[in-house]
């Protein structure tokens, strides 16, 4: 039973005193089929987690951060720090594979279930209210990050 | 570009309809799986990239099987509710 995650975020939003929040909702789906095989297919990924390295800048914990961080997959538990008010960071600071699944990644490319994870990944801080920066600045951003890094499919974490 | 997304909100997800999600229902931080699981979080990514190649038209919904109930039973009543640490900034 999933857990009804609009209204406890009102209910949320109202107590602090803040307005109704407007989600996005969207009718339509556009669907873009894959090329080729998914075992012949560059992933590149996305984490709404608010990782990043302790020498990159931190993100603003809070809200409307619009930055990303490029992380190596080769990042280790001790370099990741998070900066992400609205989660349980506990986990995901004993195994950052909670929130950035690294170990499978290298896992599904051994087997050959894709041909490749790109490196780095792209992290930012998910809280982003401000809808036209996301889909005008931040998305294209990253998409055309992925395309020279020839990626042929996006693999999109919110957390 | 194609996008596979996977999602512990599915009334969100629902609401932001991406072509492609799979419904993970484990409590936020856990997106891609249990701690030092790594079963379960290469079967989470490995569903969650399939769909890539199975799903045929955009809106596409995948609930996966995984439960959380072994690690805290009863944790969605517990949720995200007023006074939950994750739920007050």
């Amino acid at each position: 039973m999933a857990i009804d995650y609009i209204p406890r975020l009102q209910a949320n939003f109202s107590a602090q005193g803040f307005p109704e929040y407007q989600w996005t909702s969207n009718d339509s789906a556009p669907f873009t089929p894959l090329k080729k095989p998914l075992s012949e297919c560059r992933i590149g990924v996305v984490s709404s987690a608010g990782v990043h390295l302790a020498e990159q800048e931190a993100f603003n914990p809070v809200r409307d951060d619009l930055t990303f961080r490029e992380i190596p997959r080769s990042m280790t538990q001790e370099q990741a720090v998070i900066h992400h008010n609205n989660y349980d960071k506990t986990d995901a600071y004993r195994d950052i594979n909670c929130v950035i699944p690294f170990k499978a990644f290298s896992v599904l490319e051994e087997e050959g279930f894709v041909k490749s994870v790109a490196d780095p990944v792209f992290t930012f801080m998910g809280r982003v209210f401000r809808r036209s920066a996301l889909r005008n600045d931040m998305a294209p951003w990253v998409y055309q990050r992925f395309q020279e890094m020839d990626v042929d499919a996006a693999f999109l974490i919110p957390v | 570009m194609p996008t596979a997304t996977v999602t512990s909100g599915r009334d969100i997800t629902q609401k932001v309809n991406p072509p492609r999600a799979a419904f993970l229902n484990y409590p936020l931080g856990h997106s891609t799986g249990k701690p030092f699981d790594l079963d379960d979080q290469v079967g989470i990514v490995r569903a969650s990239l399939g769909m890539l190649e199975s799903a045929t038209a955009g809106s596409t919904m995948l609930d996966l099987p995984n439960s959380w109930e072994d690690i805290a039973p009863g944790w969605e009543d517990r949720a995200y509710r007023r006074g939950t640490p994750e739920a007050e900034h």
